[in-house]
């Protein structure tokens, strides 16, 4: 059984990203403390639509969040449609640097991969879908 | 969110975190962090038991403090981290730029 929600992608709209993120949580009755890794990669990828996705001109675009339980599996997919992007083709931060060279670029998308047993990115119909699951048994 | 700084023993700044550190929280916890180094403590040390979430918005807060501490001669720690948000500094490496400490009590013996 998949649930689904929309939300602009703006950044004041992140909470209730997460509300609905955590309302369908606590309806599937899934253990508290698996969540936090779909929280982080949902703040992760909506903000990087936030930052990146809407063109400069006109409207933000709309965030769209698909929920579905398989067994202990846990599956999110989060499409929008912005400016077309592949986090994914992003390259990794160097984790092992000092801190004074650390970059904090490419952070977010890092820790989605990390956090994620299988990520995956596809453009079709004119939008970003990204497509994350993990195991929370 | 919230954050609160007070005097420990021995000339140390304890910020307590408080909620979940995201995009939203990231500027206010880094201010508060900045303005309790700009004070000169001997040590700031950033106690997380009641810290529930961290994102690399958090992250970055983090690390944006740490540097201005180094960069001020303050010593800068974090401590009490709960398991999750533990993963997050492992999983990104911040573990080993930031020194994490168990709990506060050690965290104030090393700054000693």
């Amino acid at each position: 059984m998949s649930h689904s929600f929309r939300v602009e992608a703006t950044s004041d709209r992140l909470p209730e990203a997460n509300a609905g993120l955590d309302a369908w949580w606590s309806g599937a009755g899934l253990p508290t403390e698996a969540r936090f890794a779909f929280e982080l990669v949902l703040e992760e990828i909506f903000m990087n639509v936030v930052m990146h996705g809407s063109p400069p001109e006109g409207s933000p675009c709309v965030v769209e969040v698909r929920l579905e339980r398989q067994g202990e599996q846990v599956a999110m997919e989060i499409a929008d449609d912005g400016l077309p992007f592949d986090p994914l083709a992003m390259d990794d931060p160097d984790t092992s640097a000092p801190m004074d060279e650390r970059r904090v670029g490419g952070l977010g998308v890092y820790l989605v991969r990390e956090m994620m047993d299988s990520v995956q990115y596809r453009h079709s119909e004119g939008r970003n879908h990204l497509i994350v699951s993990k195991s929370v048994g | 969110m919230n954050v609160s700084i007070e005097s420990a023993e021995g000339g140390v700044s304890v910020a307590r975190s408080h909620g979940r550190l995201d995009f939203g929280a990231s500027a206010e916890f880094q201010k508060a962090l900045e303005a309790a180094v700009a004070a000169k403590p001997k040590g700031l040390v950033v106690e997380c038991s009641a810290l529930e979430y961290v994102s690399s918005a958090g992250l970055r807060a983090f690390l944006v403090a740490a540097r201005a501490a180094k960069a001020g001669g303050v010593g800068f720690a974090a401590c009490a981290l709960q398991p999750s948000v533990m993963e997050v500094f492992e999983v990104s490496g911040f573990s080993k730029i930031i020194d994490v400490k168990t709990d506060l009590a050690a965290a104030l013996a090393a700054m000693a």
